[in-house]
């Protein structure tokens, strides 16, 4: 029984129905783990209790409880969310030895839903990356092709499930960081709506732009998750009261009186690989019976700048915490220290390059003197891409455009160049800016063997036409049928 | 174009060091991420007010009650440094 | 002289802790004391991944006291973050609110010896408090226990001419603070803070010359002390031609005087942003509505209608204002009686002698305002003599029943029978002979006797008045009788 070929409804079925049991889910994948992890370097923690949860869902089963709808679904997580007596380390070493005493509520939720956790995946350290070539344990690889890296900063999520030895995985997004993984891994990475899904116990990087959200197989399995995991928290204050819709009930692949929106700055210089797998979703949509038209948002062009000047100002801040007093790392020798210098030690020594870069360049756009040229700047450019986009949107349902502008790269290609790694958040950044919901399903695979998907952007809140889309895509091409060799 | 003081004041204010050897390089580095960010100063945003979070809801109020911390919860609170006395926590002497 | 050519501008900046039960950001007690680190969470230990979540009463006591301090409301204002380095502030920054406070423009009156002063407010601000550490040669260690209480920054406009203007506005600020029940006010504790912006300037010019901080005054007197050094301080610098370096400066009350802090390469920049985990603040109409109904008259209105309206005096009208329950108990004792003037009396002398004497608070006293307002009828209204109402009030005090219950169970209504107190009188008098001519011969002293003698007759019940009024009467009479 290849239980790691099987989707969300299929285990769970499996489990209700007692073909299998809990133990043996878990048994299975602990197994894959062991054979395969040392390939790709996605699993960072073992979750060492997970046999024993396991064992409490049979028990819960066996005494005739309903369960859940994700139980028996081996989940892996990013290791920015805060598992409870579970290492969580935001892949870096300021936090190599941290062990939460509290829960994420989005995994929380997961867990309540039935899903087992089965362990921590890596990712770029405190997510701030695009290759998952940052992260404190080491380079994480695609299974599609070891020499190259998985995306990021959700790599770990994507290699894993790619690879088989996990079905679920829960990432966080903050420019791109679940749908781009997705997307050079073949899979269906979800960024909801801003305000969708809590951020209390996710390691923040940028508040306002961070958003946790689910990568799977398949589109039915990403709606189950988000539905799991979505709706409002009273421990986060930036969560929306809208009511969280059950979307894996109700998608439907019927797309006719749906405009889909062609962004045209998006499509200028695009790769030839990258223009045809636009072409391929276009077809499939249309023959669902989607109408195609034309818009236009120079603004897009210059969101990398924007982006980055956001994200790194509330890092900057956000990552001031750590400075190894009440948890995290604290050098050897830093208490001998007078207490600037102790400072300085511990943070020096536990961030790595590129979050001290993120961190400078978030200082200097907050200091006196700057903060109106660049931080207040990009606020305001915000605030016009997101008039923008609400206008945009009165012509269309959603917008078709790329993820990234190629296929996944090969490890080290890029690393010694920041900018040029900021390059691959192009198509991604603008979500995130706005809070728009966006996801990637994944379409072909190009001559070397590499997925390739295209991204669905919508307006706040409205994730069905998302996963509407996604399914017509997925349905036509059945993407998930394919598997990297040796996995 | 940032110059090599300025390198050093915002590593400070990070608390962040820089051996002398990495300023050059940390200096050319961001500057050319700051030339790069340059890109939206042409950009006009005459009147247009700025945006700090997508939702722009209402504030969540909480109820004015005790829920939290206690004496139940404080060696968890504290279990994660060993540098304490008693039950505080120790630092390098900054007064 | 050179204070003849300089005046001083002075600005404070008040911090007080809201009383609420728990922290601004998180539902972790804000009790004062409690064991080390026993009130810490890990929101406002600043651990990852956690929120700040705002407390409703927070918002409400933070209204309330913009409302007292005539301050225009914001109906969207926001949090921002302060970020700074600094061993008790667990975030790496405090938030707190930069653009659009929650309060603005408002100002304080207050009363400088009898004279009405007026200072404007310039913002009233919400912010979290920072945890507090102990120190010595080889460490320091941090309790956050304090960590997130909610504050309210008062910031005055540099308007206050004077130390004593200064000491008596932040009494004044506190007295509010009090009587809306929003702070308890206790220096010593630390709910409430206050720094001092005092620069100096000739007299006659219009800039501002540069102000230097004083912090952490934990007294009104050491307010005063130390901004008479530095204003001092500063004259002196200017008058020998040196500049006055911007700076901060603590008060060193057993020296009494201002020393630098050590001073810091450069001024901070603590890159304020909005915060952006927490959204806007949003005030309606109802809620500003809701809020102005709590508030109570405010000392300095009290006292300026008590000495219009009642003819009080300053001093007795700023006593008796000076603490709410105090000013209530007095207005309600008013309110039954109709006689301030007795009613400020018994209160500022009875009353607060014996509570002080006791070490008691008004709330433990068992008799109501309108109790000491009918005892002080029965007076006006001559049932009971004054020295009688003392002996009655001491009752009341002990049992709290009602002075018409006490002086009916102890028939102690005052003697005011005309025939009666005649017939008193002229029996002691009969008794007495030898006295009566000891006061025909001019021996003023022997009335005294006499009323002593009549007082203890009547068992101290008879009007003391009337008593000598018909002595005299009788006396006199006599006195023709033997002139004939």
């Amino acid at each position: 029984m290849s239980l790691h070929l099987m989707d969300f409804f299929e285990i769970r079925n499996g489990l209700v129905s007692k073909e299998f049991r809990a133990r043996e889910i878990v048994s299975y994948f602990l197994k894959r783990i062991e054979d395969h992890n040392d390939q790709i370097n996605a699993v960072v923690t073992i979750n060492e209790n997970a046999l024993r949860q396991a064992d409490q869902l049979d028990l819960r089963l066996a005494r005739g409880e309903r369960l859940g709808p994700l139980a028996g679904v081996p989940f892996v997580i990013k290791d920015i969310f805060c598992t409870e007596g579970l290492r969580t380390t935001a892949c870096s070493k300021m936090l190599h030895n941290f062990v939460p005493h509290y829960t994420a509520t989005a995994v929380h939720r997961l867990i309540s839903a039935g899903a087992l956790v089965l362990g921590k995946s890596s990712c770029d350290e405190f997510a701030m990356g695009s290759s998952n070539e940052t992260s404190c344990f080491g380079i994480c690889r695609n299974p599609w092709d070891l020499s190259r890296v998985p995306g990021g900063s959700s790599g770990g999520s994507a290699s894993a499930i790619a690879a088989g030895i996990a079905l679920g995985s829960l990432g966080t997004d903050t420019g791109g960081s679940i749908r781009q993984p997705a997307h050079f891994c073949g899979l269906v990475g979800m960024k909801p709506t801003y305000g969708r899904v809590s951020r209390f116990g996710m390691i923040a990087y940028a508040s306002s732009l961070d958003q946790g959200g689910p990568m799977t197989k398949r589109v039915h399995d990403s709606a189950l998750t988000l539905e799991t995991i979505a709706g409002f928290d009273s421990s986060d204050s930036t969560t929306s009261k809208q009511s969280v819709p059950r979307w894996s009930a109700s998608i439907s692949s019927d797309l006719r009186s749906t405009k889909v929106g062609i962004l045209k700055e998006f499509f200028e210089d695009l790769d030839p690989e990258t223009a045809e797998t636009i072409e391929i979703a276009k077809k499939v949509l249309q023959e669902a019976g989607a109408q195609f038209v034309e818009v236009s948002l120079p603004l897009v062009k210059k969101t990398i700048p924007i982006y980055y000047i956001v994200a790194t100002s509330e890092a900057s801040s956000n990552l001031a915490r750590y400075d190894g007093i009440r948890f995290g790392f604290r050098a050897q020798g830093a208490d001998e220290l007078n207490i600037e210098d102790f400072y300085i030690r511990n943070r020096t020594l536990g961030f790595g390059s590129e979050v001290r870069r993120r961190i400078m360049l978030g200082t200097f756009a907050l200091s006196s003197g700057y903060y109106n040229a660049y931080y207040e700047k990009a606020c305001r450019l915000r605030r016009l891409l997101q008039e923008q986009f609400r206008e945009l949107f009165c012509r269309c349902e959603f917008v078709l455009a790329p993820v990234s502008p190629t296929a996944a790269f090969q490890i080290g290609q890029k690393i010694q160049d920041p900018l040029e790694m900021y390059q691959n958040d192009l198509f991604t950044t603008v979500s995130n800016l706005v809070g728009l919901p966006a996801i990637t399903v994944p379409v072909k695979l190009n001559q070397y063997g590499l997925p390739l998907g295209v991204q669905l952007i919508g307006p706040h809140f409205e994730e069905k036409r998302l996963f509407d889309g996604g399914f017509a895509i997925e349905e036509k091409i059945q993407f998930y049928k394919s598997r990297p060799n040796g996995f | 174009m940032i110059s090599r003081d300025d390198v050093i004041k915002l590593a400070a204010l990070a608390r962040l060091s820089l051996p002398e050897e990495e300023i050059e390089s940390c200096r050319r580095e961001l500057s050319q991420i700051i030339d790069y960010f340059n890109a939206i100063s042409e950009l006009d945003t005459e009147g247009v007010l700025p945006l700090m979070t997508p939702t722009e809801l209402e504030i969540h109020l909480r109820e004015d009650r005790v829920q939290s911390g206690g004496l139940e919860d404080r060696d968890m609170n504290l279990s994660h440094t060993l540098e304490r006395v008693g039950n505080l926590f120790k630092v390098p002497p900054f007064v | 002289m050179a204070s003849e050519i300089f005046e001083p501008i002075i600005g404070l900046e008040i911090h007080a802790q809201l009383l609420t039960e728990s922290k601004i950001f998180c539902s972790c007690s804000a009790q004062f004391g409690g064991g080390d680190n026993e009130n810490i969470c890990p929101v406002c230990m600043g651990m990852p991944g956690t929120l700040p979540v705002l407390n409703e009463k927070v918002v409400e006591f933070a209204v309330k006291t913009g409302i007292a301090l005539n301050c225009t409301i914001c109906k969207d204002s926001l949090f921002a973050r302060k970020n700074y380095f600094y061993p008790d502030l667990p975030k790496g920054y405090q938030i707190s609110q930069y653009d659009r406070p929650l309060c603005s423009d408002g100002c304080v009156e207050f009363f400088v010896d009898d004279e009405l002063k007026r200072v404007r407010v310039t913002r009233a601000h919400l912010e979290e408090d920072a945890g507090k550490s102990i120190h010595d040669a080889s460490s320091s260690l941090v309790n956050l226990n304090r960590s997130g209480v909610p504050l309210l920054e008062i910031v005055s406009a540099p308007e206050l001419k004077s130390p004593r203007e200064a000491s008596e506005y932040a009494k004044e600020v506190r007295r509010i603070l009090r009587y809306t029940h929003v702070c308890d006010g206790n220096l010593e504790e630390g709910s409430l803070r206050c720094d001092c912006n005092v620069s100096v300037r000739r007299k006659g010019e219009s800039t501002l010359g540069t102000k230097v901080e004083i912090k952490n005054l934990n007294s009104f007197r050491f307010i005063e002390k130390a901004l008479n050094y530095e204003i001092e301080r500063q004259i002196d610098c200017l008058t020998h031609g040196r500049k006055i370096i911007q700076e901060t400066r603590l008060y060193d009350s057993e020296k009494n005087r201002t020393e630098s802090m050590r001073s810091k390469e450069e001024a901070q920049d603590y890159r304020y942003f909005p915060d952006p985990d927490l959204l806007c603040i949003s005030i309606d109409d109802d809620q500003i509505g809701a809020q102005r109904k709590t508030i109570p008259e405010l000392p300095s209105q009290r006292i300026v209608r008590w000495r219009s309206q009642f003819d009080l005096s300053h001093m007795d009208a700023a006593l008796l204002a000076d603490e709410r329950d105090r000013g209530d108990y007095f207005q309600e004792t008013v309110n039954r009686c109709g006689n301030p003037k007795a009613a400020a009396n018994w209160i500022m002398v009875e009353v607060m002698g014996k509570l002080n004497d006791e070490k008691k608070d008004l709330k433990d006293l068992k008799f109501a305002p309108s109790l000491l307002g009918e005892l002080i009828q029965l007076i006006d209204s001559k049932r009971i003599s004054g020295r009688i109402a003392k002996d009655i009030f001491k009752k009341m005090w002990e049992t709290g029943e009602s002075p018409t219950q006490i002086m009916e169970k102890f028939q102690l209504n005052q003697l005011t029978d005309d025939t009666q107190i005649r017939e008193m009188i002229q029996r002691v008098l009969f008794a007495h002979p030898t006295e009566i001519e000891e006061y025909r011969r001019g021996k003023i002293k022997v009335l005294g006797f006499f009323v002593g003698r009549i007082m203890k007759e009547s068992k101290g019940l008879a009007d003391p008045q009337m008593v000598q009024k018909i002595l005299m009467e009788q006396l006199d009479e006599g006195t023709k009788g033997t002139c004939e």
